[in-house]
């Protein structure tokens, strides 16, 4: 059981960060709410519930998520550069964290359920779980899914006009 | 704003794949940042503990000779329910001081940079 709550946390730490980024977090505040589900997961482990939990990959990502929004509630602010600093890796590292920026930057356009979604499906998460994840029908994360790519399709063409001209 | 981007558009309209091809971009950008950053000694924080200082080599490695001690097993137990250091510093009637040195003592022991590490070390063995 520990050996699997191990595999668990090694494998989902590093896309839970990178899923908590996409919704805005900075590096430091995604690495807290993903080491608060490693502690949530412990706890179900422990109490002998973790077999209960039907889809863990989602698990993590809601639990992680709430935690975050919880956090910013409480301090009613938000990181204004997710990306800012730390140490550069190397050749590549500019292009890597423009692309980065480039598309955090256009998720954070859209409003929050519809981020969440884009989120979510990056991952590849089922859309059952993506509903339970943010309490809302499947009918409804079809519509935010669709409504989030015409809005992310819109702001892409018009910043490559914009850059043409 | 001088890069090439992946996503050329055709007729001033961005296609299905285009989107996708930024997102796929985007986030893998996203995932090589994150893995060069990622900092286990912040991992700490949920502890409320303050990391010791970054080990150079995993001195340690051969973590199968560590033996712990009874005490330092009940102090991971503890810390494995989840509560907080304070927490679990009151239920052991240790100061949140000590509890947190002991906790960093034992890291260091192991070879490891967190709690958490501490935790699963433990019950991979089944210590705890």
């Amino acid at each position: 059981m520990g050996e699997d709550y191990a595999d668990f946390v090694n494998e989902q730490y590093v896309p839970v960060v990178r899923f908590l980024m996409r919704m805005g977090a900075s590096l430091a505040d995604a690495e807290d709410s993903a080491q608060h589900m490693a502690l949530q997961a412990w706890r179900k482990v422990r109490g002998r519930q973790w077999d209960q939990i039907a889809n863990p990959k989602a698990w993590a990502r809601t639990v992680a998520l709430n935690h975050y929004r919880g956090r910013c509630r409480d301090r009613r602010e938000y990181p204004t550069d997710m990306i800012a600093d730390g140490p550069a890796p190397g050749p590549g590292h500019d292009e890597l964290v423009g692309q980065a920026h480039d598309l955090v930057a256009v998720l954070r356009l859209l409003d929050p359920r519809c981020r969440a979604v884009i989120a979510f499906d990056l991952d590849d998460v089922a859309g059952a779980d993506i509903a339970a994840a943010l309490d809302v029908s499947p009918q409804q994360v079809r519509d935010l899914r669709a409504k989030a790519r015409r809005e992310m399709k819109k702001h892409l063409a018009e910043r490559e006009g914009i850059r043409r001209d | 704003m001088t890069r090439a981007h992946p996503y050329a558009v055709s007729d001033g309209q961005v296609n299905d794949d285009a989107l996708d091809a930024f997102l796929a971009a985007g986030d893998a950008a996203l995932s090589s940042f994150v893995r060069s950053h990622t900092d286990p000694d912040r991992a700490l924080a949920g502890f409320g503990t303050t990391a010791g200082p970054p080990r150079t080599t995993p001195a340690a490695a051969s973590t199968d000779e560590v033996e712990l001690s009874a005490d330092d097993l009940r102090l991971l137990a503890q810390i494995a329910t989840g509560v907080t250091a304070d927490i679990a510093a009151r239920r052991l009637r240790l100061s949140a001081r000590t509890l947190r040195r002991r906790l960093r003592v034992i890291c260091a022991r192991l070879g490891v940079n967190t709690p958490i590490e501490a935790v699963v070390w433990a019950a991979r063995r089944q210590l705890i």
